[in-house]
């Protein structure tokens, strides 16, 4: 039986962020005070070098042809990932649109968007269980805990009621 | 402190019934959201709590307390969303023990051990008083080094399987929480410019991001959480579950006893907390265990090292508070607020002036943990059906609630948006198998074994001997050195009794 090659596109996305997350405290860091930037030079240079390691062990596989520069564990199933990139895109979104449409008003639709991009169907359910979920949240997270979420018309409608 | 005060104070303490179960249920629910934890809810609570006769306010929030510990273990065993930073260690063998349709047994187990750690946790309190007040004064700088190594062990040990990968995520992370002001002079380094991340990378963001948002992206490609094949034992409507973790509970009572003295210890240092005390506890369960292969793996004594010292550091904050008037962590800063608005004095002239009061607190902990092992246990059997809920609707509603929640801890829209640049790195790590909680350990510890660290060579102008010049701190050096080669030596004789002759 062969191996499956290894997807080294997928799997140096971390390393590489590492590794350049690293040079970026390195740098801003270089003209500091030895206590600011002690700990994050040694485990800078530790994390570095074995992150070289990764690298030089991926170009081995890669030489060798065992390994692919595919991406192919990140995108695979096409199916899923495009649920995956939906429910993303709605959760941007959900963050840009709460401090104008509050949390109850923004997560109806958040979630309304969210059951429709995972396939529940029919749209009366994704509306009803959107409602429940997004009423229970607004009176847990601003009526009962007063969290200081960002009101928006549900918000101040729920509060005049009660008030 | 006599029999007769015990049993006055028992008695005392059994008549607010009445308010120590809304703090449990509140308490529960609390735990179990990404985002809120004792702290900001006793805060948003304080008016009410500032407007009851003292007894009244702390029977509910020690109660509130002790709950959110055992609520944030729930989402970590079934969805493995740690409620709570403290129950991160618990989704190590929590969640994978739900998958293998043993969530009920998994709850249960996490149930016994938070309140049992925390009633024997309790009982030491409670006896050894002016003791355990003084302990926290040997933990100094230099100690808390070899403390912090401790839970950062859990990172080699993680990364067992394998090594490079291992290493490299709980070294990013260690990166990742370097970030914000150093502890000395204040410089913000590695901000990208952000205000908001002067003050470290906010850990509750980064555990919704890691955690929730991670693995509901990776839900998204099964039709459940749990597989076909163990459905049918997952939606079982019986208690035998239950009751098999409750034998196993019996039967590891020394793990729950000593994992929740360690998050006593843990928890008595001021600035330590529950996410230091169940990593180290975990780390340390798992190196003297006898099949530490089976650590992460779905092993029900990691389930136990977690939530012990996850709930054993309740009774542990509260002592240098109610002994030397300082609070041992944020939670009890909001009580000494109630304490100061009441009048009390803080120190030890508090057990002297009001005994009531002082013990009482303990008493009053000692009970909500009766309280609620009898409340929650009866509701494992249905919690654990959680995940037969289908991911169609379970992906919306843990992405898009918990990235809410994240706002919670601070108030920074910005923080909803920390969660959701977690959660790609977090989806990432999963599938290419970076060990997510390598990363987190690095995130959680890394900011405080920093300030340690810096704060022990500052006391001695850059001297890295300072770390070995305490009695204390070398005792606990050779115990982390013995931690470390036990395994190997262990295995090493295992091999030689193995071996033909």
């Amino acid at each position: 039986m062969t191996e499956k090659p290894k997807a080294l596109g997928a799997e140096l996305l971390i390393p590489l962020l590492a590794l350049a997350f690293t040079i970026y405290f390195l740098t801003t860091t270089s003209a500091m005070e030895w206590e600011a930037k002690a700990n994050g030079v040694i485990v800078g240079w530790v994390l570095i070098a074995l992150v070289g390691v990764q690298l030089v062990r991926s170009a081995i596989d890669l030489a060798r042809g065992r390994a692919t520069l595919s991406f192919g564990p990140l995108i695979e199933p096409a199916d899923a990932m495009r649920k995956r990139i939906g429910m993303l895109v709605v959760t941007i979104a959900l963050v840009a649109g709460v401090p104008w449409a509050g949390v109850g008003l923004g997560l109806f639709v958040a979630l309304a968007a969210g059951f429709a991009v995972m396939g529940v169907r029919p749209l009366r359910r994704i509306l009803v269980v959107s409602f429940c979920v997004a009423l229970a949240c607004s009176l847990l997270f601003t009526v009962a805990l007063d969290s200081g979420l960002p009101h928006g018309p549900v918000e101040n409608l729920l509060l005049r009621a009660i008030r | 402190m006599t029999w007769d005060l015990l049993g006055q104070l028992f008695t005392n303490q059994l008549a607010l019934w009445w308010i120590i179960w809304p703090g449990i249920l509140l308490g529960i629910v609390v735990g179990f959201l990404p985002g809120f934890n004792a702290e900001n809810t006793l805060i948003m609570l304080l008016p009410l709590t500032l407007a009851m006769p003292v007894e009244h306010a702390f029977a509910f929030m020690t109660s509130l307390y002790c709950a959110t510990h055992l609520g944030g273990g729930i989402p970590a065993i079934l969805v493995r969303i740690p409620g709570t930073p403290g129950a991160a260690a618990t989704t190590l063998d929590g969640y994978p023990l739900t998958q293998q349709g043993r969530g009920q047994f998994a709850l249960v187990l996490s149930f016994v051990a938070s309140v049992f750690s925390g009633l024997i946790a309790c009982l030491v309190t409670i006896a050894l008083l002016p003791v355990l007040s003084t302990m926290g004064l040997y933990l100094r700088s230099v100690e808390m080094v070899v403390v912090m190594l401790f839970g950062l062990t859990l990172i080699a040990v993680i990364a067992a399987k394998d090594v490079l990968k291992g290493l490299i995520a709980g070294l990013f992370g260690l990166m990742i929480g370097m970030i914000g002001s150093d502890h000395i002079y204040n410089t913000p380094r590695a901000t990208f410019g952000f205000l908001e991340l002067y003050e470290g990378v906010p850990l509750v963001p980064a555990l919704i991001g890691l955690f929730a948002v991670g693995e509901a992206l990776m839900m998204a490609e099964r039709r459940l959480i749990v597989g076909a094949d163990v459905r049918e034992r997952t939606t079982g409507r019986n208690w035998t579950q239950t009751l098999e973790a409750l034998r196993y509970s019996v039967k590891r009572w020394w793990h729950i006893v000593w994992t929740g003295l360690v998050g006593l210890i843990i928890g008595i240092v001021p600035g330590a907390g529950a996410s230091i005390a169940s990593f180290v506890a975990y780390q340390q369960s798992r190196m003297w265990s006898k099949e530490p292969e089976r650590y992460g793996t779905g092993h029900p004594d990691g389930v136990i090292a977690a939530e012990g010292g996850n709930n054993g550091v309740c009774s542990g904050t509260l002592v240098p508070m109610m002994a030397l008037g300082v609070p041992g962590g944020s939670t009890a800063a909001v009580m000494m607020i109630v304490l100061q608005y009441h009048g009390m004095n803080m120190g030890p002239q508090l057990f002297s002036e009001n005994p009531q009061l002082a013990y009482g607190v303990f008493v009053g902990m000692l009970l909500s943990y009766f309280f609620m092992i009898f409340t929650i246990l009866p509701l494992a059997r249905y919690m654990s059906r959680i995940v037969l809920i289908e991911t169609t609707y379970l992906v919306p509603i843990i992405i898009l609630v918990t990235v809410v929640a994240a706002f919670s801890e601070r108030q920074y829209v910005f923080d909803m948006g920390v969660a959701v640049v977690f959660g790609i790195i977090g989806y990432i790590a999963h599938k290419t198998q970076y060990h997510v909680a390598a990363i987190l350990i690095g995130v959680i510890l890394g900011p405080i074994f920093e300030r340690y660290l810096v704060r022990a060579l500052r006391l001695s102008e850059g001297d890295p001997r300072i770390l070995f010049s305490s009695t204390v701190g070398n005792a606990l050096w050779a115990l982390l050195v013995l931690s470390l080669l036990y395994p190997a030596f262990r295995a090493w004789r295992r091999k030689r009794g193995q071996a033909p002759a």
